[in-house]
């Protein structure tokens, strides 16, 4: 059986992975812009994916390749829905502000 | 040390975008800077042998998803962030603060060398059965395991993951009880990690052999095809693999496989993609003699491993005749590769697969429905204050059956009647 | 052709469709809609029927048993053994009263739409009707006695809720004036008496089972061991599940199911003599088949209308007419009639209960003609005359002439039929005559008194009372002489079916005393006989009363025949009336005068015969037959006498009444004997009367007074006051209270925490995983601390 090529570990890679995704966090509670928050959760799912990629190689199971094509698909679609709802929340408020959107305090 | 150079370039990018997209201070810098960070993901993801994965992500991701943001910000007019501080000053200090702390507990793990990555284990040995005797059916145990049932004549069976070690293997007539009956062939073999083993049942009549060829299940990457040959003549002597297509200027110019001995396990040939191809089995060594078995038209198809193996068949006249048999197998799609995650996604991830269409469906029909326009309220900056009256209508009549008036205790009791056009304050 | 067989199910399945969708659909597809689908399913029905009689003559009369495989276990208590499938039985006894019952049902479903039209509750009357057809199916077509039973105890229900079918309809009542309730007691009265009958039916039941271990009247396959002896028959077994499994060889100690139907166990236990237990009384099967059969006569004259239990069949009458003519004259009261017949093997190795059957027919015979006599009520008249001519069937059975029980049973289906539907259009003509004249009246008061609300309050004009009719003959041409061809096959005037079938059962007596020696015979001749002569002369004075003559009231002036829906009526009597004609001659005696040289003799008899092994083709006695019509139509000469030139006498008196020598009986026969009243003075009165002490002092006084208000109303309320105060009051609602209070006071801090900006949320959730995942590094960082 022909064994996968292994030339940078998978420390690496997770490391990596673990920056982007803590950059990512980082950037959902720092920007006050909608849009900006989104594109900070697309990149902490692109961290987490790439963990998964790692991890599929290093076992060798084709199953975590396909796990992040769905992960991908389910961004997707969370893109597609959460754009709407921002495009809705700017119509309605002129702004995308998240700061701005706090009726639901307690 | 090439290769972890690259990564630290490739990732020093990736790391470095991710920033400039969390500082910048115009929304399509961030976006762009997004799309570049996808694309060193991407590179990753090449890297780590899922070339399918890295092509979906660069298509779907950095194509269709941050267009879709780039469109959705220049639609908004969203690009330059609301300038002025809000609420919650410390918040950035704080999440920083704690993204510290996050990667320095788990710096202080790795850094402990108390996390123990193991090594992936290898691959297991895989084994599959041909037979290639002319004989009735057979069952075949491996160390008095059952391992696969009732193989017949000119069969194949798929490879078999089984764990490395010594191995003896029992052929018996299909349905025979091992405990009782005696076996047709008993061998003795080991398996190794990372290999792919072919046993084949040679031989005709009463008299069975048993030989072990090494193959690789897995792709050329090319326009090719694996071909072998296996001699299943004990009494013919060693042969060759002819094309009698090729030139022959010497005697031997034609002759594709040589002297592959009874039982022997021959080295592997690759050869072009062919739909037609003639190729005859003649004895070694001698040019002109007339071919023992002749493959007419033989199909070598891309990516498939081909072992040849002419062997003896009784005629029912008594007399004997060499038959042209080929085991012809697909190879393994290569890890990471479209087929294997295809064969995957359609297989044990079906139903995933289904779940995730559906749920794609639905949120288009969600993004549709959420967008339009008579569902989204005018805009309105407060809540409007209803003043509402210090008392109930049960308790304003039950106090106006005490004092007789209920006119005067509703305007006692009650502030003026809200106006019919509720004013909007901020104006 | 074998085949045809499997299509049994549907005369069950057509009419519950039908039943079905009227129930639900009903009330949208309007008269005609519902009509239709009723009729509908009677007539796929007929058509079955008719389908299995042509696969029973085409297979050799084999009898075909048909499983329904979800029902093929329907009962199943191994503890018992109690094996019961439903299976259905297809032979020619069935096929018979399949016939009789789809073929009688369906004209009297085209009928009803005639007379039903423009009642308020015409669906639910055709709801009812298909709902009877699926019970009485069921009843006949049963492979065994339990499922038989469900189909009599159906028919019951129905017969009851027919009965009262006009339940909120005024009524006439001499202790009450005008009330609403008379058909709903009615009702009830058929419906009590009946369960008297069942009971015995029940028992009879129980005492099978026990004794036989199965109520299936043959196995699938099984022929009846009589009729093994006279011939090789091919029997098929039909089973609609070609792979069902073989039986599993059963436990040791689980009780086998019987291998034989109860008829032919019972010839073998005959044959060897053997003795059933019952725990420590052991008794001989012949005693056993005795009780077995005299309770099953119980069950019979419950629902054949026989003494003791008629009293029911002519307050019966008060539901609509094709009511009384489907279930109260041509089907459901044969049931008990076919019952003895299914029966017969038991009724053949009990000589005592068949003599016992016997009497109890021949006296229900004569009694029934006698009661109908001194009636004025057109349809009571024809109801006491079909308790006497059901009282003719019993005997038959009784004395074992079990074709002529069955010949005179589909026979009087007919030409009763006619007889009640023939009423039903007198009644319906003299009631619209009736309308008429009101509104006539009205008119004339309108013009007199200028407009004023008419203040009379008469009693409600009775139009089933024949003291207002007369004369119709010439406004209802058509339907009189339908009518005369119905009351004259009655009477048994040649060559009407009733002749054929009433001669048969008069021979058949008088051959059972003459040749048999036996004295039961004699008496059932002479009982039977008596009842025929007045037979003859009851029907003559209601032909005469009803359509001679001149009219006797406004009403009956103005009765006509061309009213809407009447037509159909009619026409449905044209039917009836050939049927009654042609019917006969299906089963001529043989060595009748040169009948029985053109007409092959006793059809009927033969084909019966390959079910009813003990049935046996009856010869004429041409004496009996020349006797009887004479008899006949000398008594009919003689009402006529009486009543042609005054049928009623001043103060609405019959003529007999006036008459110092006959007062005596006409008053014994117009107060039904005082069968009613003696009932209600021994047993209703002393029923009523344990009742209400019952009622009185066992429950109100005892029970209620006593046990519930004092022991259990007073200590339930100690309870709940020490309950209430202060376990609940104080410790319950003080828990809550606080527990409220608490949530309260923590609440109100914890919901400053909810801001509503979303990234104090991200925020927290940052914190929380940041937690998870230090607690699950916490280990590794700890050995590291270690190190």
């Amino acid at each position: 059986m022909e064994p996968i090529p292994v030339f940078v570990p998978t420390e690496l890679y997770l490391a990596l992975a673990v920056v982007l995704f803590v950059m990512g966090a980082l950037g959902v509670v720092i920007r006050r812009s909608a849009i900006l928050i989104f594109m900070s959760i697309e990149l902490m799912l692109n961290a987490g994916n790439l963990a998964i990629v790692a991890f599929a190689r290093h076992w060798g199971q084709v199953g975590g390749q396909v796990l992040v094509f769905f992960v991908m698909t389910v961004a997707a679609a969370e893109v597609a829905v959460g754009l709407a709802l921002i495009v809705t929340i700017f119509r309605s408020r002129r702004s995308i502000n998240v700061d701005e959107l706090h009726q639901m305090e307690g | 040390m090439t290769e972890v150079f690259v990564f630290l370039i490739v990732g020093a990018i990736a790391i470095l975008s991710a920033a400039f997209m969390l500082i910048s201070e115009n929304a399509v810098h961030s976006a762009l800077f997004l799309v570049l960070n996808f694309f060193c993901v991407a590179f990753f993801f090449l890297t780590l042998s899922a070339p399918f994965i890295a092509l979906i992500q660069i298509t779907v991701y950095a194509g269709a998803i941050m267009v879709l943001f780039l469109f959705v910000i220049m639609l908004l007019g969203a690009e330059r962030v609301v300038p002025g501080a809000g609420p919650y000053h410390w918040l950035p200090r704080a999440a920083i603060a704690l993204a510290l702390v996050f990667l320095l507990t788990i710096g202080l793990a790795v850094a402990g060398g108390n996390v123990n990555f193991n090594n992936p284990p290898p691959p297991q040995p895989m084994l599959r059965l041909i037979h290639a005797a002319d004989g009735p059916p057979f069952d075949v145990y491996l160390n008095n395991q059952l391992f696969e049932e009732n193989v017949v004549y000119r069969q194949a069976t798929g490879y078999r993951s089984v764990p490395a070690g010594e191995y003896a293997i029992a052929i018996y007539p299909a349905g025979a009880d091992p405990a009782t009956s005696a076996p047709a062939i008993l061998g003795d073999f080991t398996l190794t990690n990372n290999s792919a083993i072919s046993v084949a049942m040679l031989g005709a009549g009463s008299t069975y052999t048993l030989s072990r060829l090494v193959d690789n299940p897995f792709s050329t990457g090319a326009d090719q095809a694996r071909l072998t040959v296996l001699n299943g003549l004990p009494d013919a002597g060693p042969i060759d693999l002819v094309d009698p297509g090729l030139p022959s200027t010497t005697d031997d110019d034609d002759v594709l496989i040589a002297s592959a001995s009874f039982a022997e396990p021959i080295g592997t040939l690759l050869v072009e993609a062919a739909e037609a191809r003639t190729l005859t089995i003649r004895p070694s060594g001698s040019p002109g003699a007339s071919p023992l078995v002749t493959y007419h038209d033989l199909a070598l198809a891309r990516d498939t491993n081909n072992i040849l193996i002419p062997s003896p068949e009784r005629l029912s006249t008594g007399g004997m005749r060499v038959v042209p048999l080929v085991i012809a197998t697909a190879a393994l799609p290569e890890f990471g590769s479209p087929q294997a995650v295809g064969a995957e996604l359609y297989t044990a991830y079906l139903l995933p697969f289904e779940l995730v269409s559906v749920l794609l469906l639905t949120a288009m029909v969600g993004a549709v429905v959420l967008t339009r326009r008579d569902l989204i309220a005018e805009h309105r900056p407060r809540r409007q204050v209803v003043r509402r009256p210090l008392v109930g209508p049960q308790a304003a009549s039950a106090l106006a059956t005490q004092i007789g008036d209920q006119e005067s205790v509703e305007q006692i009791l009650s502030e003026p009647a809200p106006p019919a056009e509720p004013t909007p304050e901020g104006t | 052709m074998e085949n045809l067989a499997q299509l049994v199910p549907l005369v069950i399945i057509a009419p519950l469709i039908g039943m079905l969708i009227n129930l639900f659909l009903g009330k949208y597809l309007g008269e005609r809609g519902v009509g239709m689908v009723a009729i509908g399913a009677a007539l796929i029905a007929f058509v079955v029927a008719v389908l299995l009689l042509v696969q029973q003559t085409a297979t050799g009369y084999a009898p075909v048993v048909v499983e329904i495989p979800f029902f093929s276990r329907w009962i199943d208590v191994p503890a018992a053994a109690l094996y019961i499938g439903w299976q259905f039985r297809v032979d020619t006894l069935s096929v018979t009263m399949m016939l009789v019952v789809a073929g009688v049902g369906s004209l009297i479903h085209f009928y009803a739409t005639g007379y039903m039209h423009g009642d308020s509750m015409y669906p639910r009357f055709f709801v009812y009707l298909n709902m009877f057809l699926v019970f009485m199916m069921l009843l006949v077509t049963g492979n065994n006695f339990l499922v038989l039973f469900i189909g009599w105890e159906g028919v019951g229900f129905c017969s009851y809720i027919l009965i009262s079918f006009w339940w909120d309809r005024a009524q006439k009542d001499k202790q009450f004036g005008t009330v609403g309730w008379k058909n709903s007691l009615a009702g009830r009265k058929a419906f009590i008496v009946n369960r008297v009958g069942d009971f015995g039916l029940l028992i009879a039941l129980f005492l099978t089972f026990w004794t036989f271990g199965t109520l299936d009247f043959y196995k699938p396959g099984e022929v009846p061991i009589q009729s093994v002896h006279e011939q090789t028959r091919v029997i098929e077994v039909v089973r609609t599940d070609e792979t069902a499994p073989a039986p599993a060889s059963p436990a040791l100690d689980e009780p086998h199911p019987a291998a034989m139907g109860v008829f032919n166990q019972a010839e073998q236990m005959m044959a060897e003599g053997a003795t059933v237990s019952f725990g420590s009384i052991t008794m001989p099967i012949q005693t056993v088949l005795t009780l077995i059969a005299l309770f099953m006569l119980l069950g019979v004259t419950g629902k054949s209308a026989q003494i003791p239990l008629f009293v029911w069949l002519p307050d019966a009458m008060a539901g609509p007419t094709p009511v009384s003519a489907l279930i109260h004259a041509a089907t459901m009261v044969t049931a008990g009639v076919y019952l003895i017949v299914r029966s017969q093997v038991f009724y053949h190795y009990a000589p005592f209960a068949s003599g016992v059957v016997t009497l109890v027919g021949a006296v229900t015979a004569l009694v029934g003609g006698f009661i109908a006599l001194g009636q004025w009520d057109i349809k009571k008249v024809l109801a006491y005359s079909t308790v006497s001519q059901l009282g003719f069937m019993v005997a038959a059975a009784g004395i074992g002439a079990y074709t002529a029980a069955m010949f005179h049973l589909a026979a009087h289906a007919l030409f009763k039929a006619l007889l009640f539907l023939g009423s039903g259009v007198v009644i319906h003509a003299v009631e619209h005559g009736y309308h008429h004249v009101q509104h006539l009246k009205e008119g004339e008061h309108h013009a007199e008194h200028g407009g004023d609300a008419p203040e009379d309050e008469e009693e409600p004009f009775d139009p089933q009372d024949m003291r207002n009719m007369g004369g119709l003959k010439a406004s209802m041409r058509r339907t009189y002489w339908f009518y005369l061809i119905g009351a004259l096959a009655l009477a048994g005037i040649f060559p009407l079916a009733g002749f054929w079938s009433k001669d048969e059962i008069l021979a058949e007596g008088l051959m059972r005393g003459f040749v048999e020696g036996d004295l039961v015979g004699y008496i059932a001749f002479g009982l039977l006989f008596i009842s025929a002569l007045l037979t003859a002369f009851y029907m003559g004075r209601q032909v005469i009363l009803v359509f001679h003559g001149q009219p006797r009231t406004e009403a009956a002036r103005y009765a006509g025949e061309r009213a809407y829906g009447m037509r159909v009526m009619v026409n449905v009597l044209a039917v009836l009336a050939v049927g009654t004609v042609v019917f006969g001659f299906i089963n001529v005696a043989s060595g009748f005068w040169v009948v029985d040289r053109i007409i092959r003799p006793h059809v009927f008899a033969d084909w019966l015969q390959h079910t009813v092994v003990y049935a046996h083709p009856a010869n004429a006695l041409m004496g009996v037959a020349i006797l009887a019509v004479a008899g006949a139509v000398i008594m009919i000469l003689a009402a006529r006498s009486i009543y042609l030139h005054r049928p009623v006498v001043e103060g609405d008196k019959d003529p007999l009444q006036v008459n110092p020598q006959t007062e005596g009986l006409f008053a014994l026969a117009n107060a039904r004997m005082f069968w009613d009243e003696i009932y209600d003075k021994y047993i209703v009165v002393p029923f009523t009367r344990a009742g209400h002490w019952l009622a009185d002092r066992l429950d109100s006084a005892f029970l209620h007074d006593f046990v519930h208000d004092v022991l259990l109303v007073k200590t339930f309320n100690g309870v709940a006051r020490l309950l209430g105060r202060p376990v609940d009051l104080g410790i319950i609602d003080g828990a809550v209270n606080g527990l409220g209070r608490l949530a309260q006071a923590i609440a109100g801090p914890l919901g400053r925490l909810q801001t509503g900006y979303v990234r104090v949320y991200a925020l927290s959730v940052f914190i929380g995983a940041l937690l998870v995942i230090v607690l699950l590094l916490l280990p590794l960082l700890q050995v590291m601390g270690g190190n």
